[in-house]
């Protein structure tokens, strides 16, 4: 009976789940293809390889994943990102201060700009989309300001484990990412406030008549967003041990990617954490192929597009059904 | 012989194996009303659907004006001469009457590259007068009522010259007066010998508007009569199969508890002005009224959905401070909202999880996780309740029909433990027999002590269920009748008091 009922929960979200159990098997054949045909994908340090690369970017994905969830966009991210990476390796490098402490002040930094995304589309009733892109354009002003537009490197090489370290095979990016899943996967699908989230991004105007502080779920969910971001942009930080204020011009459009393969509903209401973690691995999976065969990264560019636009298409026409 | 406008030949269809037509036949004759009625789930809809081609038959044959049809999709059921006007309308508030009427065909009226308005605007003027509709075609649509909304539908559909058009519930949101203008052009088309489906819930109407009548139930045609051989009470026998008791209400003022909710000289807007009214436990207070009498407006600023500007509301004797539903949810207050579609439900979440979603910290374990179990447990309890018709308390919402969906919304609130009840249109777009399960249970909360109320635009609801009922116009309070004098002449005459 429960064991049924267990199933009928899990079938909820029935055509994302079937697109997730279908990119599942894809990704697994589209690994045995590859260990057969070139042995150099097969290795187990380059299984670990396209883990650890695929790790910080699931991570901000997940971020991305609450602001899609509630039915709104967040595009300042890349910028997060930015200032994150720059300001970070400021305190440190230039100011002397702790990592430990710089830590705690970029991430106070995110959570701010988490609410001031939140309160304009929440009290300034601005559209989510503006709203977070005119706060990118200020952080990037601001980070080059901050920096000259230049790199900022030579933190310690303690920190760069953050990104290469590993437990025997397995590295610390991945242990952190799976720690972060599993938290947000608890954290959404079993918790009251996670519960919150669907139902804006369902019914907005419903859950607040059902007694839900929608305003403050969708201030939360920028805040979580900012969050994330900033934590993959440490990640991403200490692969080269400097900061950048170009770290992450180009991650939208991934983190776009993976959400939507991933089976988050760009209305709105739908998705899975663990959706959002297979389609990092997957868009992991098809970069190392791309890499692997030589392809160049502007041809890369394009066939990432091809991808997002086929599983839009996939999605909206399973919609209308 | 009169040719028959449209015959429907047993008509089959199924649903992934769940018959939902059953060799129906219907047909319509030039010049006819022909009502369908049947409770939620009977086959109307699918049966119009068919005819509309938006679903496909299994078996079965269609034929318009003696000749044999396919329709594989809507445009070929409108070139057939056949129209549907939805329940929710399909027009673009943005655009204006003429715009709405004609879109889609303005190449008919314009040079090769701009549109001509002036041509539209006359042809939509033509076509109003003749069925006698007052509405300026170069308005828009936007600023009209729905009354006057749907008007521009039926313009819509004679403007493709329909000869058949079939009207979904299309009294379900119109006052009385509004009522009488749409049965007045209704009856100058029939004079145009156009053929009218009409689907309704309201069983009253038929007998004003109908010259046959067809009942369907479970997917089966059950009757077809002249209107002149049929009563009330014999439709709703051959609707639901069984015999509806109407029983006028008894309360036993004794029983009643303490006052439970006070409002005082409540004001917000335009729409509520100096209310003041008080309800005790173990009551049920009815808010009769026209559309826009701010019945819905007070009880949402009460839930606190909408801005008071001033006044006073106490709970048990209290004052309180409710400035947002969260706030109306821990004062024990539940809000079910007469807009099912935008403000009641979650069409992508499961039943239980609508459900629970009130009163989440009561379904906690560990006080932070969710205890599924417990909130699937009182689902479940509630489904029985209610009977909801579904396969479990797992499906998504977008899945039932709008009957479930309301019992659902019920259930809902059933759920958050609340000691006083706004029910806002509680029985909207629900069939006879569920119905009066609903009313049954509102009595039966009633007993156990809640304090409910009702706002509803069916006077026969309001009457059949109220211990007092406050009559609303214009925002304010224009009487109160208590149950002696409770009648549908005296609440009319206190609903109009101040429009006229």
């Amino acid at each position: 009976m429960s064991d049924s009922k267990q199933r009928l929960l899990k079938s909820r979200l029935s055509l994302k789940t079937i697109i997730n159990d279908w990119m599942i098997v894809f990704l697994f054949i589209v690994l045995v293809a590859l260990s057969s045909l070139n042995p150099n994908f097969r290795t187990t340090t380059n299984i670990m390889n396209i883990l650890r690369q695929a790790s910080f970017v699931a991570i901000i994905a997940m971020g991305e994943f609450f602001v899609i969830l509630i039915g709104h966009m967040d595009m300042s991210i890349t910028s997060i990102i930015n200032i994150v990476s720059i300001f970070f390796a400021g305190f440190v490098v230039n100011n002397g201060i702790p990592m430990g402490l710089s830590f705690i002040i970029v991430l106070l930094m995110s959570v701010f700009i988490g609410i001031i995304n939140g309160l304009l589309v929440v009290y300034g009733k601005v559209p989510s989309f503006i709203a977070t892109l005119v706060v990118m354009n200020i952080l990037k002003g601001l980070s080059y300001i901050y920096s000259g537009g230049l790199p900022i490197s030579g933190l310690p090489s303690s920190f760069g484990k953050l990104a290469l370290g590993r437990l025997g095979v397995i590295p610390y990016a991945v242990i952190l990412m799976i720690v972060v899943a599993v938290i947000l996967y608890v954290y959404t699908e079993h918790t009251a406030i996670g519960r919150s989230f669907y139902a804006v991004g369902g019914n907005s105007e419903a859950s607040k008549l059902s007694g839900i502080n929608t305003n403050f779920v969708i201030i939360l969910a920028f805040v979580l967003c900012a969050i994330l971001s900033s934590i993959g942009a440490l990640g991403l930080t200490s692969k080269t041990l400097s900061g950048n204020v170009t770290l992450g011009d180009n991650i939208l459009f991934d983190v776009m990617t993976i959400c939507v393969l991933g089976g988050t509903s760009l209305s709105g209401g739908r998705g899975r954490v663990v959706g959002v973690v297979i389609g990092a691995l997957f868009l992991q999976v098809i970069s190392n192929i791309m890499v692997i065969l030589g392809v160049n990264t502007y041809l890369q560019w394009v066939v990432k597009g091809l991808i997002l636009i086929v599983v839009v298409l996939i999605d909206s026409r399973s919609k209308k059904e | 012989m009169s040719k028959n406008l449209v015959e429907l030949l047993n008509i089959n269809k199924a649903f992934f194996g769940v018959i939902a037509l059953d060799k129906v036949s219907f047909d319509l004759i030039p010049g006819e009303v022909h009502a369908l009625v049947g409770e939620n789930g009977a086959g109307k809809s699918t049966l119009m659907k068919i005819l509309t081609g938006i679903y496909q038959r299994d078996s079965g044959e269609i034929v318009v004006n003696g000749e044999p049809k396919e329709f594989p999709h809507v445009r070929e059921s409108m070139k057939a001469g056949i129209s549907m006007i939805h329940q929710e309308l399909n027009l673009v508030n943005h655009l204006t009457v003429a715009q709405n009427i004609f879109i889609g065909r303005e190449a008919e009226f314009s040079s090769r590259f701009f549109q001509n308005d002036n041509k539209i605007n006359q042809k939509a003027k033509e076509i109003c007068e003749e069925i006698g509709i007052d509405i300026d075609p170069e308005i828009e649509v936007s600023e009209l009522t729905v009354a006057k909304q749907q008007m521009v539908e039926i313009a819509k559909a004679l403007s493709t010259d329909s000869e058949i058009i079939i009207m979904d519930e299309p009294t379900a949101s119109l006052t009385n007066e509004e009522i009488r203008d749409l049965f007045t052009v209704i009856k100058r088309l029939k004079k145009q010998n156009k053929g009218i489906i009409y689907i309704s819930h309201k069983l009253e109407e038929l007998f004003q508007i109908a010259d046959r009548v067809s009942v369907m139930r479970d997917g089966n045609m059950v009757d077809t009569f002249p209107i002149e051989e049929a009563d009330e009470d014999m439709i709703i026998r051959k609707m639901v199969g069984r015999e509806i008791k109407i029983k006028p209400p008894t309360f036993d003022e004794s029983k009643f508890g303490k006052v439970a909710l006070e409002v005082i000289n409540l004001n917000s807007g335009d729409m509520v002005k100096e209310v003041s009214f008080s309800i005790r436990y173990g009551e049920i207070v009815g808010f009769a009224g026209l559309v826009g009498a701010g019945r819905s407006e007070t009880m949402k600023v009460i839930f606190g959905a909408d801005h008071k500007d001033s006044g006073e509301i106490r709970i048990d004797g209290n004052p309180v401070t409710i400035n947002n539903p969260y706030d109306a949810v821990n004062n024990s207050i539940a809000y079910l909202s007469e807009d099912r579609k935008s403000e009641g439900i979650i069409t992508t979440l499961p039943i239980f999880e609508n459900i629970s979603l009130p009163k989440l910290q009561d379904f906690l374990k560990l006080s932070f996780l969710l205890n599924e179990q417990k909130e699937i447990k009182n689902a479940e309890e509630m489904i029985k309740l209610l009977d909801v018709r579904t396969p479990s308390s797992a499906q998504l919402l977008q899945y039932l029909s709008g009957g479930n969906q309301q019992k659902v919304v019920i259930a809902k609130w059933l759920s958050s433990n609340s000691k006083i009840l706004i029910f806002d249109e509680p029985t909207r777009g629900i069939d006879v027999g569920a119905k009066d399960q609903i009313y049954d249970l509102m009595e039966e909360l009633a007993d156990q002590g809640n304090a409910i109320i009702v706002v509803s635009s069916e006077m026969q609801e309001i009457i059949r269920l109220s211990n007092r009922v406050f009559v609303m116009a214009e925002g304010r309070i224009t009487g109160e009748l208590s149950s002696k004098n409770i009648s549908q002449e005296k609440i009319m005459s206190l609903a109009v008091n101040r429009a006229s």
